[in-house]
């Protein structure tokens, strides 16, 4: 699967797990450019994203992530 | 050395001179400064200590960098798990080996074994749950490629012991303090009034409101049997006040003091009874620790346990709390008191409400809704309540607390509102309802903007206030509660 | 140099901060140092009300009305009237013997005991002593097991500063910092304004020939006899004093200070060069008191170290901390902690004599007259 690809499913997750239809998503973003996205319902969409892409992140990897562009590559390692 | 001596004052004054008349433009010689000031601080209150804070800071900028070097994922988290362990052993140690002891010799005693097990007489390092703390974070910052260790080990060690935080707080996260420390800070009148403002803040809040209600509450449990259930009651309430306005108003003053430094440290305090649940009371009070928690215990717990939906939500809470409980001290009414507040999240997470922001709509007077006020009223009283288990000496008191609560007596006037109660209960209000209508600043009497004509109102307000704390402060007081974590 | 300075002050943003700065502290502290020099309801910075007071002890009067002074000046100046002289007991210790005076007319016992008495005090004492040449033959060194309380904090003992620093053989520049610390007193301030609200008439110390007045007397020698509402006190009351009290010295009191422990063993080495014969006071309490000091941790474990610490070095212990070892009960004492003066002077006196036939006889002439 392309990362643009991968981008548009996650935005498409984000959107539906914080009840937001207008949240875009480029590689720089990050939790600090959505209202919504804060340690609590970061685990959520982790939920969400792994149950969609049927894949599993380690500790280690979900707290490393800096922006949703480092988000995606690990998501492609892991398709 | 209390922050409210006029011994400090001279440390402080000392260390301003200096810093902004040699330090101008040079990393080395602030940096230093605040190195040698810090040992120095810390030594005087605790000379013996001082090794053992040394050699955690040298250990700790060791690891810092072999993880960071480290090829493989596997030895950065060796590196790192040895950190962690270190940093939660020296902790487990000081502060909680007698509290085991003790324990285990209770308990054998309750199933008719006799121990002759004695504690030992191991003297708590001032500042060891925040230094600690800090250390630990530094690795797991590094491990987690958030930061890069820190190659200059002056830097390291002033983040590690930087004096206006080292004895309480806040706990400041590496990555955000110790790039500041890396290039030279520039003196600007904004930051230099601000921390001004924010130190009379603090000094306000501490020496007249909580030093003036130490002892009156003290009075109280102490003698718990002489007071109505009403008496005992209202202390709980005042106790909440004066641990807002000791340790908000202490917080104050090191943010003060760091500002005037050119340094922004972390907040810890953000209006907490402004809050309308429990989850966000605990995003408002003790932020830079409870901060810590979140990104050390509960998230990574809430990662481990996310398939299990609200239930692994509601685990991770309990056991982050209990934590918070327990990092105040090695006693079971710290551990009982984290699970009560635990538990009281059950309710918002069942309901879906746990990363909800908190949108306030105001009235034509720009007070909140009464719906609205009666669910911050209802926060305090929940941790009011909790008092009951986080002031006493054990569970025994606690339990001997609701036993004087739970009776009749509760159905009349609080013996202890006198004339000094009433008004510090005045002042209280007055500082309640300045907050709410300032609440988008940092402190209360933050001023917005720096010009002459500006301050001068803030110049007026500062007289009024020291006037108070001159007059009325309760300077003899010196029970500072969190100095004993 | 110069240079940096004039940059540093010059700096347009640091000017008007320090301008800033000035006008916030700078009054307030003058303020407070002029209300605290003029006042001075201690009169701790004026020296006068010192030397009329020593005038009076010189010339064998009691001094009484002595509210508002400061007890350790108070008890210096006591000690610089009997410089040079030989006494034969020197008392040293807190507030439980501070009532303690000579038994018998051929006997001189300077008292000075002061009010929590801290480790400090007893070596600024010891110093005050040795630099005022008092010779003294025996010294009782009463001590309350709070004195190894870290979390008990009381700074009274400054006022002797300079002494203690001396003892300690640190720089009597420290003394400036103590003495700013008095001008700009902020506690100080308030008593300074308490004085000046006070609708009474102030009460100024004066000269009496009298043991028993209204307020406190102190005799020549220093020995307290307290005022009308403590020896006029009711039993009831008394009683509801010691079992409300759990004194703020015992509070959080788990172990004790090391840095006390040490100094005190200096007091002793320090004693025992001067060849006077040494005894550790244990001054008992209320017996309601009593039984609550016994579940402070801090409390059993100081009384075990001071009666190990008389055995070890070879001291005299006189007296008990319980009451009813003591063959005392609640109706000894004023308060919590005080045994009545008699009392105390008896308790203290047998203990001390208890070898001494002759001086037991005088004793108890003196005692039925």
């Amino acid at each position: 699967m392309e990362k643009n690809q991968i981008l548009a499913e996650v935005q498409e997750i984000f959107r539906e797990v914080l009840d937001n239809e207008e949240i875009v998503l480029a590689n720089e973003t990050n939790a600090d450019d959505i209202e919504e996205w804060d340690s609590l319902t970061h685990i959520q969409l982790i939920v969400a994203i792994e149950k969609h892409f049927k894949i599993k992140f380690t500790s280690l990897e979900i707290l490393s992530w800096k922006n949703v562009g480092e988000m995606i590559d690990c998501i492609k390692s892991k398709i | 050395m209390l922050f409210t001596s006029y011994r400090f004052l001279l440390f402080f004054t000392s260390l301003f001179v200096l810093y902004w008349i040699f330090g101008r433009k040079s990393v080395k010689v602030q940096n230093g400064l605040l190195l040698v000031f810090s040992y120095l601080f810390y030594g005087i209150a605790e000379w013996r200590m001082l090794p053992l804070l040394i050699v955690a800071t040298i250990v700790f900028y060791w690891l810092g960098i072999k993880i960071d070097k480290s090829n493989n994922i596997h030895s950065r988290k060796i590196f790192t798990h040895i950190g962690v362990l270190l940093g939660i052993g020296v902790l487990l140690y000081f502060k909680y080996f007698n509290f085991f002891i003790e324990s285990f010799a209770y308990f054998f005693d309750t199933i008719g074994i006799h121990t002759n097990i004695h504690t030992f007489n191991i003297l708590m390092p001032l500042g060891v749950s925040y230094f600690t703390f800090k250390l630990i974070s530094y690795v797991l910052e590094v491990e987690r490629w958030k930061m890069e260790a820190t190659k200059n080990f002056v830097d390291f060690a002033v983040y590690v012991s930087f004096f206006p935080t080292i004895m309480a707080g806040p706990i400041d996260r590496p990555n955000k303090f110790i790039p500041q420390l890396q290039s030279p800070r520039v003196f600007s009148i904004e930051s230099g009034i601000d921390g001004g403002q924010q130190i009379i803040w603090g000094l306000f809040k501490k020496v007249l409101i909580a030093d003036n209600l130490s002892p009156i509450i003290d009075g109280v449990w102490e003698n718990m049997s002489n007071y109505s259930g009403s008496t005992l009651v209202f202390a709980l309430f005042l106790y909440t006040i004066q641990m807002y306005a000791d340790f908000s108003g202490y917080s104050d003053m090191a943010i003060g003091v760091s500002k005037l430094l050119g340094i922004r440290i972390a907040k810890n305090f953000n209006y907490p009874f402004f809050a309308t649940n429990i989850k966000e009371f605990w995003q408002r009070w003790h932020i830079s620790l409870t901060g810590w928690l979140t990104d050390y215990v509960f998230t990574p717990l809430h990662i481990r346990f996310r398939d299990l939906g609200n239930f692994g939500m509601i685990l991770a809470i309990i056991i982050n709390m209990v934590l918070v409980g327990m990092w105040h001290g090695a006693n079971w009414t710290y551990a009982v008191f984290g699970l009560y507040q635990g538990l009281l999240f059950i309710p918002i997470i069942l309901k879906g409400k746990m990363h909800k922001k908190q949108k306030l709509q105001t009235t034509i007077l720009g007070l909140p809704k009464f719906v609205d006020i009666c669910k911050m009223f209802g926060v305090v009283c929940l941790y009011a309540i909790g008092i009951i288990l986080f002031r006493a000496e054990n569970l025994g008191q606690s339990w001997e607390m609701i036993r004087g609560i739970c009776n009749l007596s509760i159905f009349s006037l609080p013996q202890i509102l006198t004339h000094k109660v009433q008004w510090l209960l005045s002042v209280f209000f007055i500082l309640v309802i300045t907050e709410w209508y300032n609440r988008d600043r940092e402190y209360a009497i933050q001023p917005l903007s720096y010009s002459l004509k500006s301050i001068i109102p803030y110049i007026l307000i500062d007289y009024i206030l020291l006037f108070f704390v001159i007059f009325k402060g309760n300077v003899g007081a010196n029970s500072f509660i969190y100095f004993q974590f | 140099m110069w240079a940096q300075i004039h940059l540093f002050i010059f700096s347009f943003d640091m000017k008007r901060f320090l301008i800033y700065a000035f006008i916030i502290v700078v009054p307030i502290l003058t303020g407070i140092g002029i209300v605290n020099y003029v006042v001075d309801p201690a009169h701790v910075l004026n020296k006068q009300m010192q030397r009329f007071i020593a005038d009076g002890i010189g010339q064998g009067y009691s001094i009484t009305n002595l509210i508002n002074q400061d007890e350790r000046i108070f008890k210096r100046n006591v000690a610089e009237v009997y410089s040079k002289d030989t006494i034969d007991y020197l008392i040293l210790g807190p507030s439980q013997i501070m009532t303690i005076t000579s038994p018998v007319d051929s006997i001189t016992v300077l008292n000075l005991g002061v009010s929590a008495c801290r480790i400090q005090d007893y070596l600024a004492f010891y110093e005050i002593c040795k630099e005022y040449g008092i010779h003294y033959v025996n010294v009782l060194v009463a001590i309350d097991p709070s004195l190894f309380n870290e979390e008990f904090v009381d700074v009274r003992w400054k006022s002797n500063s300079q002494y203690y620093y001396r003892f300690k053989n640190r720089k009597d520049e420290i003394k400036i910092v103590d003495d700013f610390e008095k001008l700009f007193s902020v506690s100080y301030f308030q008593e300074a304004i308490k004085s000046l609200q006070s609708s009474e008439p102030q009460m100024e110390p004066c000269y009496t020939k009298e043991t028993e007045n209204i307020n406190s007397t102190y005799d020549c020698f220093g020995s307290l006899t307290y005022g009308e509402t403590y020896r006029e006190m009711a039993q009831s009351k008394t009683d509801s004093l010691a079992s409300n009290e759990l004194h703020g010295s015992f509070a959080n009191y788990n172990s004790l200070s090391m840095s006390t422990q040490k100094d005190f063993e200096l007091l002793f080495d320090s004693l025992r060069i001067t060849g006077a014969n040494i005894y550790i006071v244990e001054s008992p309490y209320h017996p309601m008191l009593y039984d609550r000091l016994m579940e402070s941790k801090g409390f059993c474990q100081a009384v075990e170290y001071i009666e190990q610490f008389a055995v070890t070095n070879n001291i005299r212990l006189c007296g008990t901390y319980n009451p009813s070892d003591a063959g005392l009960k609640n109706e000894s004492f004023y308060d919590g902690a005080h045994m009545k003066k008699e009392i105390a002077n008896e308790f203290l006196f047998r203990r001390v004599f208890h070898n001494n036939q002759d001086m037991i006889n005088n004793f108890e002439s003196a005692l039925r007259e």
